[in-house]
Parts: C-alpha cells; structure tokens; sequence
C-alpha cells in the first residue's frame, strides 16, 4: 500500500516537474531562438506604435530582435485582448486587483506600445525595466470654463487643486488602461465620468473631446505632449490627476530569461545614446518634461 | 567675269605702305591719347557703379535678414506658445512643451543661417507686447556683450544700429501678430561686420582690389574690410586727392565708402609711355622704308623685262595648244563626215555611193587594162522573216553578221557593200574566167548558208545572186548594176539560194514581175503606199453620205502602180493580208479623225483571198473599229462574186459574224461574175453595187438600161440599197434617179481624193447641204 502511494507520489511529482519545466520553456528565450521569431504584440498608441510600421516602442523591440538574431514580427492587438493573447489568460482589473478570466491562444512574446506601470498589472505580467516616463493628466477644450491651476510645487497638492475643479465636470476615460478612472479615484470628486468603448485606442481621446463628447478628458503626458502640437490652442492642459508614472515592456512571468535579455539591451542602448536619439526622435519635448530619466 | 589687278610699281608700293605705316602710327599716337582720357572717365564711372550695385547687395541682404526674423515671427510655434498661454496653462502643465518648440525653432533657425549665408547670430529672443522678455536665445557661437532686455522691443522694418558696444552690432526686430493685434516681438541681433559679407564675395570677382568699409550717415566706421588700416587708407586718399565713392545702402542710413585703387597707367596699353614708345618706333620704320626704296629702283627695269618675257610666253603657249586642239577636234570631225558619206552605218560597209564609185573607177580599169571586172547583186532570201518575227533589232543583228561573213568570204582586194536594205554588191576586179566567179559566187552562198544565231533563234536565210561580168554583161556601171539585178531575180525564180549569170536572153516580164512583187514587200515599211477615197453620194441630194477607199502605190521605180497590177501580185505571195489589215485599219483611222456628225460611210473591197484566214480578218476589223472609236454600221465591207461561189462555211460564218456586230456588207462589181442571184437571199448583204461596165452606156443602150432597172427592181425587192459605180454623165444620174437607185459614185460627183482634200470636200459638201 505504501508502496503504491509512493509510486502515485514520485509519478506526481514527475509529472509536475515536467510540466513546470515545459510551461517554463515556452516563449522563453531558448524557444524564441529555436523559432527564430520574436513575436511583439503592441496597440497603435502615440509616438509608440503609430500603425504605420514605426514609433518608439517598434523600433526599440526591432532592434533587440536583432540582437537576439531572431526575426522581428509584430502582432497587433488592444487593450482588451493585449494581456491575453501575451499569457494564454485574460486579464481586468477589479478594484485594486487584477482578476484572470478565459483561456486564449498565447499569440507574442513581449507587450511594448507605451504600457504604464501599474499594481493590477504586475500581478499578471513582469515588467522591464521602466522605458519612459509618464503621469497623467486632465485635458480640456481651449474655451472651456475650467482655468488651468496655479502649480505649487507639489504634485500631490496640484493634484488635489485639479480635482477640485471637477464636480459636475464630464471626463472622458478608457477603462482597463492608464487613463482608467478607477485608477485614480475620480469617482471621488462627483465628476460625470464618461467610459469610451473598450475598442477605442488612447489616441482617440482628444478628438473625441473635440467632438464634444465629453467637456474634459484624462490623458497621458506623452500623449498630450503630442497633442499641444497638434491642435496648438484648441486644447489645454488643466492640471495633473495622477502622480509621476513610468512605462515598460511587459513579459509573461514564464519569460525571465527573455526580460533579463531585454533589461540587458535597454541597459546598452541607454549607455551609448541609442535610445536618447530614439527618443529625440519621437518625444523631442519630453527631455525638458522629465530631466534626469534619460540621463 | 575678269578679274582687274591694280599693279603697282615697287617705288610706289614701299611709298605707299611709309605713308600708311606713318599715318597708322600718327592715328594710333592721337587716339591712344583721347582713349586715355576717356579711359579715366570710363574707369570712375565703372567704380561709381560697382559701388552702386555693392550698396544695392548689402540693402538686399539687410532685405534678408529682415525677412527672416518676419518669417520667424509668423512661425507657428512661436503663435501657439502665445495661445496656449492665453490659455492659462502653466509652464509646469504644457506650455513649457511650446516654448520649448519655440526654443528648437529659433535654435534650428540660427544654425540653419549660419550655414546658408555664414551670419552669425549674437543673440535672438522675443518679447510680449508688455516688454516681457519671453525667450533670450544665446547660441553660442558669436560674442554676446549685450542683453535683449536692453533692447527697444518696438517693431521696425530697418535695423538699428547699436554704435555704443565695442563691436558695433544690427538689432532687426519684428512684431508678432496675432488676429492684428501685436503680441509680441522677435529680435535678432547680429555684428555688423556681417554687412561686409556681400561685399567681399563680389569683390572678390572684380579685376582690381577694392577697399571698402560701411558708414553711418556721419562717416563713422561701422564696419571695414580691413579695419585698422582703413582710416590710414581713407586719410591719404584724401591728400593724393584720389576719388573717394559712396553710396547708401537702402533706408537702412548707412553708406558704403570705396577707395579707388585703379589708375591707369595699370594697363601697358593705356599707360603713356606705351604712346611715347609709339612715336620712338616710327622713325626706324621711315629709315627703313627709304633705304628699300633705293634698293627697289634698282631691280625695277630688270624685273619688269623678266615679267613680260615670261608672259608672252605663256600667251603663246596657250594659244598653240588651242589651234592644236581646234585642229585635231577638225580632223576628226571631218574624218567622220567622209566616212558617214561613203560607208554604211549599220555594217560599216561601203554605201551605195562607194560602191558605184569604185565600179566605176573598175570599170575604167577593165577599159584601159581589157580586163573584166565581175558585179555581184546579192539578196537575202529569208530576210524579211527574220525582221518581221523578231523585231528590227534582230533584222539589225542579222544584217551585221552576214556582212562580216561575206567580208571573210571576199578577197581584200574586192569590194563589198551595202545598197540598201537586204541587198549587198560584191564588185571583184580581174576576175578572168568562169571559174574563178563561179568559186567567188560559191564562196558568197557558202558564207550564208550556215545558220544565224539571233537572240537565241537560229536561223537559215541563204541568198540570191546575180552575176554580170564586164564587158558581156555590160560595158558601163550603170548596166552592169541593171543587168546583174535581172540576173539576181532569175535566181530568185529559179528557187533561191543560187547565183545566175546574166544573159540578154532572159525573160524581161518575168524578172520585172519579180521586182514588182520585191519592191512590193517593201511598199508598207517604205511609206510608199496611201489611201484614195471617192465619195459616194445620194443621188436624189447630192449629199456624200460614203466614201470608198481606194489603195494607191507609188514606187521610186514603177512609178504610179495599178491596184490592178500589184494586187494579182499580193494575192498570189500572201502579201493581201499584211495590205489588207493596213488599208482596214489606217482607213477606219483616218476617216474617224476627219469624219463630222454625219457619221459617214467607209466602203473598204476585201480580196477574198483574205477570207482564206477568217479569224484574221474578223480580228482585224474588230481592231481596226476599236482603235478608230469608228462604229461598225459606219463601216462597210465590199467583197466580189467570185467569193460566194464555193459557198465556203467559214466565208458563210465570218460574214454572219460581221452581220451580227454591225458592220454592212456590200456586193462590190455585181453582174461582171458570176451573179448566182440566190447568194443575195442566203447572205446578210446590205448593199448591192452595179459595176461600171454596166453604168457607162447607160442610158443610151437599152440592153444595159433594161438589165440595170431589173437589177434596181431585184436589190429593192431584197430590201438591198443599190450604189451605181462609174457615174461620169448627168443623163446617168438622171436615168438612175428615176430608176430610184439611191446611191452612186464617179467622177460626175468627185474623183478619188487624197485625206486633205476630202476633209474639204466634206467641209463644202455640209455648207451645200445647210
């Protein structure tokens, strides 16, 4: 008896190991190699992925590719598929967790299209080392009543003087991504929070404040940067809703070798300037906004 | 056209090149002197305007300048700045981002102007419309000394000048607008040593250096090309009195100032000891010239004797080659002349004239020396075929080979010639006895039996000669021709292709018929015969409504020949055909030419020896009618008794045919044959013509009377016309008219006239009858 159950014990654990060992293998950097591809998943957003087959981010993971010597693919997807299609599990936030939902065909290796760092994501996916600085902040139309704030030094304290600008104030938002409300409590502040579609992509936000469907909208720095040049005087900024974030790539947790991979090429490319001329390239603006990060 | 050449004499060539040497030298000394003076006024006012044009530059580039920080101004991101500002935002929450822009514009655009024009900007800002200093951009490559905030912010489109500054410097500052309201202001300060810039590139393309500076309106020195040394340059200048220029650059009140540096003894060509060398050169060259004038008259009379020996020379040359070649060009033309009149051009044989020249002079021989001289008439037997098969060419051919062959077959002290056409003389001197000419003439046919090759047809054509041997056969040229002509026909009666000796004894008839028939062959290609027509006329009118035509021969030899004597003659050798088809087809050509609107008649007689080829015939009336345009009813054919007494199917047939496409035919000399009455029924006739044996004694005997109204009655009763022949007599018409014979024809109305005559024959006869 004690026999058989040893045997059903070690078959067990066998098993087990094996099937760890397998999990642990796939889309890690020896199985990456063996495909010769590198797979990235990205969502056309700003100055990341433009959707024309170049931005930041793309540029970026085409280039680490490279250095992997495997073949560069990129898979798009959005903001409601984008953890599921790089863990085979979706993925939502629920209050301040994150909630896992429903198998999915795992369909790239790395999510890199300007993701911000936040807790519920953590939980689900590994983050690289931070890519880009970023923070959100709320937009409104140039003749909307709402004056920008007095900054006082003090995110925290400008922060607090923006949202009390809020009350009855429509705000447009986009759940399950950076400019999430529930991220930042505006249910708090009695604003009228209006949720875009979930298919909508971050850089719909500012026209659809110019649509007037909403009379002020949440939106990330770099988005916004982009944005003040575009529409020069039609939009102003309020002040900031969030405090300072950061963006990164993601990995799937079974990928560790491929993000120290990753770390280790973002390290280099930061050390000879690549990734500062990158930058300039895409985000001019964003060295006089962040001093020191890309130091 | 000639051509004249003025000849000088060596004196006066040297005279007149001294002279024009002396005053080409003078000319030069006296202009080069006036040129200089213009020259120096040319000079300054060539620097006046490169001054001009340099200021012009400079006020241009300030234009530039000026230009450029407008456009900077108007840049966006200098307007959305101001925007979003307007806008409330804080440098911390978006409107650092646009200054920032702003910041990279004016950065981006002073490397950009440096680059492109090598200005370098000292500082470049912007102000708000409260005198807020917005931007103080210091790029860092040109000495800065100054501050913006020490600037004027109002706008200005010219430049102002910052003298108070070590360096002195050009503010340029321009509004920025926005929905025309000033807002703003962007001023850009750059050295005014810049301003020299322009300057020194188009300098730099001059001949002469240039030393320029810019001035403000009171003369200080705001920029110099080399500005330590310029005030010692400008001062002494002034002492040497040395043109200063100026000239102001735009509205911006400043001058450029240049010294003059060029003067002109620069040039070897202006200066004035290249015209002092000029006058110190012309006096060698006048010694020079006179010295060869000495040696000049030296040589002259020498040199102008040489000259016209050797001209005349060559005159006479010239003229000797000329007579020479006039001489030559004489002989041959004169050789060729002599040869054309005694030797045949086709064979190059002795002619007919030789030939009687040296039968004479042989004759005269035989005569002195009692010798015998033999004549030789030689015919060709088959000629004519050979020339009518294939062409004239090969007749030609023909000709040149047989003469060659009888030249071969002669002795060279005989003669061999050609009288004409195919007949050759053969005159052989001292020819003894009858064997020699009998081998002589065996000699001649041996030489032409052998076959002829002609453009690929071979052919045999033999000869027919006549022999006539002095002094039997004649004791003069004349005769001895004559005679060995008989003897020649005698052969040709005798079967061809042998020669015969004349003897008195031949039959006279018989070798003149043979000359008839032989000159007959020849009648057509000699133009000897034509056509007669005599009219036929209506009898109850008068009014020719036909003619007959009437073939006529007139021979060189037998004179006017009778149609009746040659025409037995060309029935019985075949020659009616080739007649016959010439007479139908010139006949029905003439008269369509000459013929009004009458449409007249044309009566033709046919051999019925020409029936014997029917398809011929019929051939040759189609083609005579197609050719002519003459229509066939116009045309009609007479034929005689004799033709219908075989009652021949093919003559049955051709005349159906002839019927059937029109033509008429008439029954020629009815009563004189053999008058079977019933041929009139069974063949297609249209007319019946009683012959002239009967016409004539009417109407006196009644016998003839009786049988020509029988006659009239039967034609009429067959629905035949009937045309009375001989007509001479008014009682003949008369008797006809009451007869009812519609037709007649004789020498009461017209005898037979040549072409022209009918033609005004016809042209009286219409004026009659209208």
């Amino acid at each position: 008896m004690f026999s058989w159950f040893m045997r059903q014990v070690a078959l067990s654990l066998t098993v087990f190991v094996l099937a760890s060992a397998g999990i642990a293998g796939t889309g890690d950097l020896d199985q990456i190699r063996r495909d010769g591809v590198l797979r990235h998943l990205g969502i056309p957003y700003a100055n990341f992925v433009t959707g024309a087959g170049d931005g930041l981010d793309v540029e970026l993971v085409r280039g680490f590719a490279e250095s992997l010597g495997v073949r560069y693919e990129f898979v798009e997807t959005n903001w409601s598929q984008a953890f599921g299609d790089l863990t085979g599990r979706h993925a939502r936030r629920t209050g301040r967790k994150a909630e896992r939902f429903g198998n999915t065909p795992v369909r790239g290796d790395l999510i890199a299209n300007g993701m911000t760092v936040l807790d519920w994501r953590a939980e689900v996916v590994d983050f690289s080392e931070p890519t880009f600085p970023s923070g959100v902040w709320l937009i409104a139309q140039a003749e909307s009543p709402l004056s920008p704030i007095n900054p006082t030094g003090l995110i925290s304290s400008d922060i607090i003087e923006t949202k009390a600008r809020l009350p009855g104030v429509s705000v447009l938002a986009l759940t399950n991504t950076c400019l999430d409300p529930g991220l930042y409590n505006l249910e708090a502040t009695s604003a009228e929070i209006r949720l875009l579609p979930k298919e909508r992509k971050l850089n719909e936000m500012i026209p659809a404040l110019l649509n007037n469907d909403g009379e002020t909208t949440l939106l990330d720095v770099p988005d916004a940067l982009i944005a003040l040049q575009r529409w020069p005087g039609r939009i102003k900024v309020i002040g900031p809703i969030s405090d300072d974030q950061q963006m990164a790539v993601a990995f799937r947790p079974s990928s560790p070798e491929l993000r120290t991979a990753f770390n280790k090429y973002l390290a280099g490319t930061r050390a000879n300037g690549d990734y500062a001329r990158l930058v300039e390239k895409y985000y001019p603006s964003v060295f006089d906004y962040f001093p020191g990060f890309f130091d | 056209m000639k051509r004249h050449r003025l000849r000088f004499s060596g004196n006066s060539t040297i005279i007149m090149v001294g002279a024009i040497v002396v005053l080409y030298l003078g000319t030069i000394i006296g202009f080069g002197h006036i040129g200089q003076a213009r020259l120096r006024q040319a000079l300054l006012l060539q620097e006046q305007l490169v001054i001009d044009r340099q200021a012009a530059e400079v006020a241009h580039f300030v234009r530039q300048l000026q230009q450029e920080v407008e456009n900077l101004a108007a840049d966006q991101s200098v307007t959305s700045f101001l925007a979003n500002r307007d806008l409330g935002m804080s440098m911390r929450y978006g409107l650092r981002a646009s200054l920032n822009a702003v910041q990279r514009r004016f950065r981006s655009f002073a490397q950009s102007l440096r680059q492109e024009t090598g200005v370098a900007v000292s500082q470049l800002g912007f102000h708000d419309a409260d005198g807020k200093m917005l931007l103080n951009l210091d790029p860092g490559d040109a000495a800065s000394d100054l501050s913006l905030r020490d600037l004027p912010t109002a706008p200005s489109t010219t430049p102002m000048l910052l003298r108070d500054q070590v360096h002195p410097k050009l503010a340029f500052t321009s509004p920025v607008t926005i929905k025309d309201s000033v807002r703003a202001s962007v001023t850009m300060v750059v050295e005014a040593k810049t301003l020299l810039r322009p300057l020194l590139d188009s300098s730099s393309t001059l001949s002469s250096p240039q030393r320029i500076a810019v001035t403000d309106k009171d003369g200080n020195v705001v920029a110099a090309e080399h500005g330590p040394v310029w005030a010692h340059w400008y001062s002494a200048a002034q002492r040497h009195g040395q043109p200063i220029k100026e000239a102001r650059i735009g509205e911006t009140g400043l001058r450029i100032v240049s010294l003059s540096q060029a003067t002109l003894n620069n040039g070897v060509i202006t200066s004035s000891w290249f015209l002092a060398a000029l006058a110190g050169v012309s006096l060698p060259l006048v010694w020079g010239i006179i010295h060869l004038l000495r040696l000049n008259n030296h040589n002259l009379v020498l040199k102008t004797r040489y000259q016209s020996t050797t001209q005349q020379r060559v005159m006479l040359r010239q003229q000797n080659e000329r007579l020479q070649r006039e001489i030559d060009k004489r002989l041959a033309s004169e050789e060729k002349l002599a040869h054309q009149a005694s030797y045949d051009q086709l064979t190059g044989l002795p002619n007919r004239n030789l030939a009687t020249d040296r039968l004479a002079q042989a004759v005269k021989w035989a005569k002195r020396e009692d010798g015998k001289v033999l004549v030789m008439f030689l015919d060709l037997d088959r000629f004519k075929q050979v020339n009518d098969s294939l062409g004239h060419s090969a007749g030609d051919e023909l000709l040149r080979q047989a003469s060659k062959r009888l030249q071969r077959a002669i002795r060279d002290s005989d003669t061999v010639s050609r009288l004409g056409g195919d007949e050759f003389l053969v005159i052989c001197v001292d020819a003894p006895n009858k064997n020699q000419w009998e081998h002589c003439a065996q000699q001649l046919l041996n030489a032409l039996s052998k076959p002829f090759v002609i453009g690929g047809h071979e052919f045999y054509i033999g000869a027919s000669i006549g022999v006539a041997v002095y002094p039997h056969g004649g004791d003069e040229p004349i005769k001895l021709l004559k005679n060995a002509d008989i003897a020649m026909y005698a052969a040709k009666e005798r079967g061809r292709n042998r020669y015969c000796l004349y003897d008195p004894g031949m039959d006279v008839a018989t070798v003149q018929r043979l000359q008839l028939e032989n000159n007959l062959r020849h009648a057509l290609e000699r133009n000897e015969m034509h056509i007669a027509y005599q009219p036929i006329v209506e009898l109850v009118s008068g009014r020719t409504i036909a003619v007959e035509a009437l073939l006529r021969w007139d021979n060189p030899q037998f004179g006017n020949v009778s149609p009746d004597r040659f025409i037995p003659i060309a029935e019985e050798t075949g020659l009616i055909h080739e007649i016959g088809e010439w007479v139908l087809y010139n006949a029905c050509a003439q008269i369509a030419e000459i013929q009004d609107n009458s449409r007249l008649r044309l009566a033709i007689n046919l051999s019925t020896k020409q029936f014997s080829r029917p398809a011929h015939l019929l051939d040759a009336v189609l083609r005579a009618l197609r050719h002519s345009g003459l229509m066939p009813f116009q045309l009609e054919l007479e034929v005689t008794e004799s033709l219908l007494i075989d009652d021949d199917p093919e003559v049955v047939r051709l005349l159906g045919q002839l019927d059937r496409i029109g033509v008429r035919l008439s029954v020629d000399d009815f009563g004189t044959g053999y008058s079977a009455l019933n041929y009139l029924q069974r063949f297609p006739f249209d007319v019946l013509k009683i012959d002239r044996s009967f016409t004539a004694q009417i109407p006196d005997n009644d016998a003839n009377a009786t049988l020509i109204r029988a006659i009239i009655a039967m034609a009429h009763a067959l629905e035949l016309e009937v045309v009375a022949e001989g007509i001479e007599r008014r009682e003949q018409a008369g008797f006809l008219l009451v007869q009812h014979c519609e037709y007649g024809q004789g020498y009461l109305y017209s005898k037979p006239l040549s072409l022209d005559e009918l033609e005004i024959h016809l042209g009286t006869d219409a004026a009659l009858s209208a």
